[in-house]
């Protein structure tokens, strides 16, 4: 049942040989397909341009007010692109090569190798968008090594680089909307997918501002919405981001692969009151200068300027020598997490590490730390009302990316025929851990460079759907998401959205967070339909349906985050071993660190609904290394 | 896609509207500059001045040849600013509650459109007053200076001037075209695409300078008439 | 982080929907933590809002990481409130004091129709945008990376023209709802590198007929954007869109 489809031959020819295999579809036929795209993000904003370039009409969906406003924005970091610009041995096959160990052999090494071969096409293309990289005084464009990579392969904008990237792929979208062959639908939410004869033909949206319900056909879908790390209520996802459409295309039979492989990133502005609505990342490229310390003494609270050299103890220098401060993020992760449950945590609420530039602005000065992390500092400031170059940062991890998502074969279609999905919102390439300045890469290859040829192929074979938003099929599925809209309103209870959607984001961090043990899974999974019970029946959502209602947009995304929750905790459980991102404490070296299992769990777990609450069912999809040889990864 | 072959459609947008009224504020500056150097005679005596005026009227065709462009600038800034202004005015119907100031904003360029009235109201004032005014005859002798002897423009501005009521309305007049100067040179540098933010601070300097240059210097004649008159008399 | 807790009024601005007149309501915030953000603030007082089954106030707001562009507010008469080069998402309530009335408005301008109470339509400047704002290049034609060098200085200039978040800031500032400083700001970044070159004449003239069309004012030169720009984006780049322009005029047809 679950075929990959991946292409024959060597590895590095497969995506050639397939681009050559795969079915065309005539210049004047394609004006006659109508494509859906759901999501404004690198993906979907890339994929919307490039489609409507090819002759498709496409129509474009997103939440936001402005289609440029997706969460692919808030990218920091950089990009990464296998163009080995200086000269330090840098490969496609090194790219492919980091990407598959960097995700602990959890990742489909055809879709990863191709990955890397199109990461050089992506910088290309966004050179000639005008997208503003950084140059050196050559004019050539500069190269970082980012989030422990040994060659420096990172294309960065200043911290903006998701920003600029995101505004080439838009600046893209625009122009296509300009000619008319893009429709765009701002303020527009997904509820439903509609599905004719096991085949996804169209989407049922809510007008955010007049609350009206909307069908929408088309010959193809593409979901483009991004991860659902805001199940945890606090994370550095944006607000709004959520697993609605993903998990209402799950509920209509696509399924859903490894959603317990969540990253946890190392460098976030830690947690300091209950009413906090998000957790700030700070570029992990503050590793490349800062070191990570804790005191020696446990609960020491003296200032941390006057904790004396030798009482501090840079634990990831010590135990990761070669490596240092740049080990990948789960594994950086999970050290801060476990130095502050042993009592050495840092600040107010003993949840926290320090990140020093003191030694970095002794060795190169104030101004050569302030020309490279200046507008992180700013933040910092602005945030915490402290000054990093004086008192060391405080950071902890906070949930940053979700590597699960809805599966998909190696031409980005799920097992729904006509249903594909791009970007975060796949089960992606990144497999149980991603590394720094992947995402942006993979968003932009998944939309500019892959579906525009096997999107294609889906339609030559399949043709049009013949699709009729007048269809009973479009009809039943409009008046079940009213209907539970309806009923949304009509519990009437006492407590808030916000309230329910904190108790579940404290439940999944605690019992599916950085570390998970079979006891605190467990305990989660009785827990969580406790609470969806308790939802159902207290919850208050004011206002009504006709009118612009955030209450009610919110109360439908923690509603399907209430469900979306069951599945993630079973995964984790089911996967009792430890790998990337997923540290199953049963699962762990003698010296702490993640133990895999190969013989037992060397697949994506892909799970098919069956009903809330009801036992969904696992398959798998087994995954052959012929090239990246299964090794323990080591930091050391 | 909009039409941005046409030439008509090109010129007339906001931001070629703003081109114009900067290009045609900087000819009536240059005019201005001109015009208060030639003023600046009046401190030469009567000869200087009326052998300047009339150096200037036997120009002939030439005259009316300047006129006629110093009016089609004239019309082109006014109409146009007046134009932008009132549109301007439209993007904005629901007010806010609280304003506060912020940004470089000046006096002077929240004023321009009511230094700009007054000055096209002192225009007129001004061209019926001295251009089209009797310069001879008994309005024109100025005891003070030359006894019975008529003195031609010099005897007019002299005793229009002698009037302080007269002379005030002429003093804030032309602190309306200083404050009007220092925010159009100011401004006229972004509007012609050559001002630099570093360049910023100082253009308002200079703008500022010549505001204060142009106003104390069409204000020192005046000033220089009540002066005498008043209080230095025929000592002097 | 000396945490400490602050009393406010605060007056916010409601209006159920564009057609209808809209009004000022008042709300004590008590025991407000400085530690807040401002929005934090807001969501305070939203959920006591629900708890009294009332409706809550709406504001736009995404990332909260001021980089979005999504949020925004006129806080006591300043865009994004008062302090500089600060969205309003990382506005913290250490910039109030005790006893404070704060004054909360839609960004104003007929250009951004408002949705309701403090959240507003801004599809305008998308159309700007879609007018020219971008560089006519397929996806699949680019030449490789390399092939243009582009002068740092020249790339420097672009990205900060380019850190523009599109939050309409300069707009809600600017007495004449002028639209200038966004739309220069993407001409800018454009015209300052060279793969923007070929399109240079007619994007700029397109883009500034969409702004007038759009219903924003012209530039009065009062700085106010610029005071105002969450991101520090210069009125020098009205100045360039203005060189642009005349250019564009010099040159005949493209």
């Amino acid at each position: 049942m679950l075929d990959a489809k991946i292409p024959n031959g060597p590895i590095a020819e497969k995506w050639t040989r397939h681009k050559f295999d795969m079915k065309l579809v005539n210049p004047a036929n394609k004006r006659k397909f109508n494509i859906i795209v759901v999501g404004t993000g690198l993906a979907g904003a890339s994929a919307a341009a490039s489609l409507s370039e090819m002759g498709y009409h496409v129509q474009s969906f997103c939440i936001q007010d402005s289609p440029r406003r997706a969460h692919s924005i808030a990218a920091q970091g950089g990009i990464n692109a296998a163009k080995n610009y200086t000269n330090d041995g840098d490969s496609v096959y090194r790219l492919f090569y980091d990407t598959v160990k960097g995700g602990d052999f959890r990742a489909r090494e055809a879709n990863v190798y191709r990955l890397a071969e199109l990461s050089v096409n992506i910088i290309d293309q966004c050179v000639a968008q005008g997208v503003p990289f950084a140059r050196e005084y050559g004019g050539y464009l500069a190269n970082r090594s980012f989030g422990g990579a040994q060659v420096s392969r990172t294309f960065y904008a200043r911290g903006q680089t998701g920003q600029q990237l995101l505004l080439g792929a838009y600046g893209a979208l625009m122009k296509e909307v300009a000619t008319g062959n893009v429709t765009l639908f701002p303020r527009r939410e997904m509820l439903d997918l509609v599905v004719v004869d096991n085949r996804a033909v169209g989407i049922v949206c809510r007008n955010l501002i007049s609350g009206k319900m909307e069908t929408h056909a088309a010959d193809a879908v593409v979901l483009a919405t991004g991860g659902y790390g805001n199940v945890y209520d606090l994370s550095t996802n944006a607000r709004n981001s959520n697993v609605t459409a993903a998990w209402r295309a799950h509920r209509r039979g696509a399924w859903f692969a490894n959603p317990c492989f969540t990253q946890i990133h190392p460098t976030c502005i830690p947690v300091h009151g209950d009413y906090q609505s998000k957790l700030t990342l700070m570029s992990e490229s503050l590793r490349n200068d800062g070191r990570v310390w804790v005191p020696r003494k446990k609960g020491d609270k003296r200032p941390p300027n006057e904790i004396p050299e030798d009482e501090r103890n840079y634990y990831l220098e010590e135990k990761y020598p070669s490596f240092g401060n740049l080990v990948p993020r789960d594994v950086a992760s999970r050290n801060a997490k476990e130095w502050c449950d042993k009592g050495y945590g840092v600040g107010q609420t003993g949840v926290a590490v320090y990140l020093d530039f003191r030694d970095a602005i002794q060795r190169d000065g104030e101004e050569v730390v302030r020309a490279k992390y200046g507008n992180l500092f700013d933040m910092y400031e602005r945030i915490t009302d402290e000054n990093p170059y004086e008192v060391p940062m405080m950071i902890y991890p906070a949930v940053h990316y979700t590597m699960g998502g809805l599966w998909v074969d190696y031409n980005l279609m799920s097992n729904l025929p006509g249903l594909h999905v791009l970007g975060e919102a796949n089960f992606s390439d990144h497999g149980a851990n991603r590394l720094g300045a992947s995402a942006l890469m993979q968003g932009l290859a998944d939309g500019y460079f892959i579906i525009p040829y096997t999107i294609g192929d889906f339609l030559a074979q399949a043709g049009p759907s013949g699709a009729d938003p007048d269809n009973s099929a479009f009809k039943a599925a409009e008046q079940e998401a009213a209907a539970r809209i309806t009923r949304l309103l009509n519990v009437k209870g006492k407590r808030t959205v916000a309230e329910f959607h904190r108790e579940l984001g404290l439940t999944m961090w605690e019992h599916c967070g950085m570390a998970r043990n079979e006891a605190g899974l467990k305990e989660a999974l009785a827990k969580i339909p406790q609470l969806r019970e308790a939802f159902w029946e207290d919850v208050n959502v004011v206002g009504s349906e006709g009118s612009f209602n955030q209450v009610l947009e919110r109360a439908g995304r923690v509603a399907d985050f209430l469900e979306f929750a069951e599945l993630e905790c079973l995964d984790a459980l089911e996967r009792a071993e430890s790998c990337g991102g997923h540290f199953r404490e049963e699962s762990q070296t003698e010296e702490g660190e993640a133990k895999r299992d190969d013989d037992n769990f060397c697949h994506g777990a892909v799970w098919e609904f069956k009903g809330v609450g009801e036992k969904p069912v696992l398959h798998k999809e087994a995954f052959a290394f012929e090239h990246v040889h299964l090794t323990q990864r080591s930091y050391k | 896609m909009s039409d941005t072959a046409s030439f008509s459609s090109r010129v007339s947008t906001s931001v070629a509207r703003e081109l114009v009224v900067a290009v045609t504020g900087l000819g009536l500056i240059v005019f201005i500059l001109g015009h208060l150097v030639g003023n600046m005679l009046i401190f030469a005596g009567p000869e200087a001045l009326n052998g300047y005026a009339e150096k200037l009227a036997s120009l002939g065709e030439l005259l009316w040849v300047l006129r006629l462009g110093l009016i089609t600038f004239a019309v082109l800034h006014i109409g146009l600013a007046a134009h932008l202004t009132w549109a301007n005015w439209s993007k904005r119907t629901s007010r806010y509650a609280v304003t506060a100031a912020v940004g470089r904003k000046s006096v002077a360029s929240q004023l321009m459109i009511y230094s700009g009235i007054i000055i096209l109201c002192f225009f007129f004032f001004h061209l019926w007053d001295f251009t089209f005014g009797t310069k001879t005859g008994p309005g024109t002798v100025v005891p003070l200076m030359g006894g019975q002897e008529e003195l031609g423009l010099f005897g007019l501005v002299w005793n229009s001037f002698a009037n302080p009521l007269r002379a005030a309305c002429y003093i804030v007049a032309v602190c309306c075209v200083g404050l009007h100067l220092s925010h159009a040179i100011a401004s006229v540098w972004v509007t012609l695409g050559v001002l630099t933010h570093r360049a910023t601070d100082k253009a308002d300097a200079v703008a500022w300078t010549i505001g204060v240059v142009v106003a104390l210097g069409f204000a020192s004649i005046p000033i220089y008439v009540l002066v005498r008159t008043y209080i230095i008399g025929q000592g002097a | 982080m000396a945490e400490k807790t602050i009393d406010l009024t605060l007056k916010v601005w409601r209006q159920e929907s564009p057609d209808v007149e809209g009004h000022f309501d008042t709300f004590p915030a008590k025991g407000i933590s400085t530690d807040m953000s401002f929005l934090e603030m807001l969501d305070v007082i939203n959920n006591q809002l629900e708890k009294e089954g009332k409706e809550p106030i709406a504001f736009d707001h995404d990332c909260r990481e001021g980089i979005c562009g999504m949020c925004g507010s006129v806080v006591n008469g300043h865009a994004h409130g008062p302090q500089e080069a600060t969205t309003l998402c990382q506005l913290h309530m250490r910039k109030f004091h005790t006893g404070q009335t704060i004054v909360i408005e839609p960004f104003r301008a007929d250009a951004f129709p408002i949705v309701k109470d403090l959240v507003i339509d801004r599809g305008a400047f998308d159309r700007i945008i879609q007018a020219g704002g971008h560089i006519t290049v397929r996806t699949g034609q680019a030449p490789e990376a390399h092939s243009v060098p582009v002068p740092k200085k020249k790339a420097d200039t672009a990205m900060d023209s380019a850190a523009c978040i599109g939050c309409g800031a300069c707009v809600a500032a600017c007495p004449n709802a002028s639209a200038s400083l966004f739309t220069a700001a993407k001409i800018s970044q454009l015209c300052h590198l060279p793969q923007g070159h070929p399109e240079r004449n007619r994007r700029v003239i397109a883009m500034v007929q969409q702004m007038d069309k759009e219903g924003f004012g012209s530039c009065s030169k009062r700085y106010e954007c610029e005071a105002v720009c969450p991101k520090e984006i210069k009125v020098e780049n009205i100045t360039t869109m203005n060189r642009e322009y005349l250019r564009a005029l010099a040159s005949s047809g493209e």
